[in-house]
C-alpha cells in the first residue's frame, strides 16, 4: 500500500481541467513519481533561449551550467507559461482538479488557476532550492489560502525536522532555516519574473507568481512577528498543560 | 497537526513530544470514544450508516497507530531527501 491508500500507484495523477468562457477546455494533466514527487515531464525536441540555466538565473542557484543547461523549473512550467502568456488574469474560468481522491472546483480568475498550476509544477520540477516543498507538493492543496498555506508550510517543515532527529541530525525547531527557506523562494520567484517579462509574459503567469511570493512572504511574516495566536486558538486542547505532549 | 502543537506547547514554555512518543496515546483515546459511541449507536434503530461511519474513522485511527513506527513514514521521509 503506498501513501495514496492504493495499492498499486506508481505515479500520482492530477489533472487540471480549465474551461474557459469561450466555451474551450484547456487539460493539464500532472504526473508525479508517487515515491519522489518529482514532476514527470515530456522533453519536448526544443527548448527556448528563456528556459536556459543561465538566462536569468537565480542568483541563489546552486545548479552548474556545464552539467544543468536548462533550468529545471522553466522546462517543467514550459506548456503552462505558453497557455497562460496571452491570457489576462482576470478573465473567469471554471477551475476542476481531479485527483485519485476527490475533485475539486472552483468559479475563478486565471491568475488564481496558474498561482495553483505554478506552486506544484515548480515545487516538483527538481530546482533543487523549490524541490523543499515537495512534501507540500505530494499533499497538493488547490487554490490554498495564505492561513492553509502557512499552516501546511509549518507542519511540513516541522515533520522534516522529525526525520531529522530521527537520523540522529539535529533539527530546527525554531524554524530558523524555514526562514531562510522561504527568502530563497523569493528570490527564485523574482529571478523567474524576469525570465518570463523577457518573452513578454506580462500578466496572468507573472501575477501568479508575484501572489506566490506574497505567501512565502506572508509566511515569514508569521514566524518573525511571532503571530500565531491564531492558529494557537484552534490548539488549546493540547496546550492545556499536562494533556499530550508533556514530556 | 501533532507537529504544530509541540511547537506551540515549545512556544509557551510547555515540554515538547518531538518524538511523538505521546500521539499513540492520543490515538487510543480517540479509538476508546468511537468504541464506546458505535455501542451508543447500536442502541438506536437503522444507525447502521452512522455505525459504518464510525467503524471507518476507527480505521483511520488504527492506521494511523500502526503506521507510526511503520512504513508509511519510511514513504513521507522519501520526500523530504533528509541527508542535510
Amino acid at each position: 500500500m503506498n501513501l495514496n491508500g492504493s495499492a498499486n500507484n506508481d505515479v500520482i495523477q492530477i489533472k487540471y481541467r480549465l474551461l474557459l468562457n469561450n466555451g474551450t477546455e484547456k487539460v493539464f494533466d500532472i504526473k508525479l513519481n508517487s515515491t519522489s514527487a518529482e514532476y514527470i515531464s515530456k522533453m519536448p525536441p526544443e527548448l527556448p533561449q528563456w528556459t536556459e540555466l543561465d538566462f536569468h538565473k537565480c542568483p541563489n542557484c546552486p545548479l552548474d551550467p556545464t552539467v544543468n543547461m536548462f533550468c529545471p523549473a522553466a522546462i517543467s512550467s514550459m506548456e503552462l507559461i505558453e497557455f497562460f502568456k496571452d491570457l489576462p488574469s482576470i478573465e473567469p474560468v471554471c477551475l476542476r482538479v481531479e485527483t485519485e481522491q476527490r475533485n475539486y472546483s472552483k468559479n475563478t480568475d486565471m491568475q488564481t488557476a496558474a498561482t495553483s498550476l505554478l506552486g506544484i509544477i515548480m515545487a516538483t520540477s527538481r530546482c533543487p532550492i523549490l524541490s523543499k516543498l515537495k512534501p507540500m507538493a505530494r499533499f497538493h492543496l488547490p487554490f490554498a489560502s495564505i492561513d492553509e498555506t502557512r499552516y501546511r508550510t509549518i507542519s511540513m517543515y516541522l515533520l522534516g525536522q522529525f526525520f531529522l532527529l530521527k537520523e540522529g541530525k539535529k533539527p530546527d525547531w525554531d524554524l530558523t532555516e524555514l526562514k531562510k527557506l522561504n527568502k530563497d523562494i523569493n528570490w527564485v520567484n523574482i529571478a523567474f519574473i524576469a525570465r518570463l517579462r523577457h518573452i513578454h509574459v506580462d500578466d496572468s503567469a507573472v501575477n501568479a507568481l508575484i501572489r506566490l511570493t506574497t505567501f512565502d512572504q506572508d509566511i515569514n511574516f508569521t514566524i518573525t512577528e511571532d503571530s500565531v495566536t491564531a492558529i494557537e486558538q484552534l490548539f488549546q486542547t493540547f496546550l492545556a498543560s499536562g494533556s499530550t505532549g508533556k514530556a | 497537526m501533532y507537529m504544530m502543537t509541540q511547537y506551540l506547547r515549545r512556544h509557551r514554555g510547555l515540554a515538547p513530544d518531538w518524538e511523538m512518543n505521546n500521539l499513540a496515546k492520543t490515538y487510543e483515546g480517540i479509538t476508546a470514544v468511537n468504541t464506546a459511541f458505535i455501542e451508543r449507536l447500536k442502541t438506536i434503530k437503522h444507525e447502521e450508516k452512522s455505525i459504518d461511519a464510525l467503524l471507518k474513522l476507527d480505521c483511520f485511527a488504527y492506521y494511523i497507530n500502526l503506521s507510526l513506527s511503520d512504513k508509511i513514514f519510511h514513504d513521507l521521509k522519501g520526500l523530504y531527501n533528509v541527508e542535510t
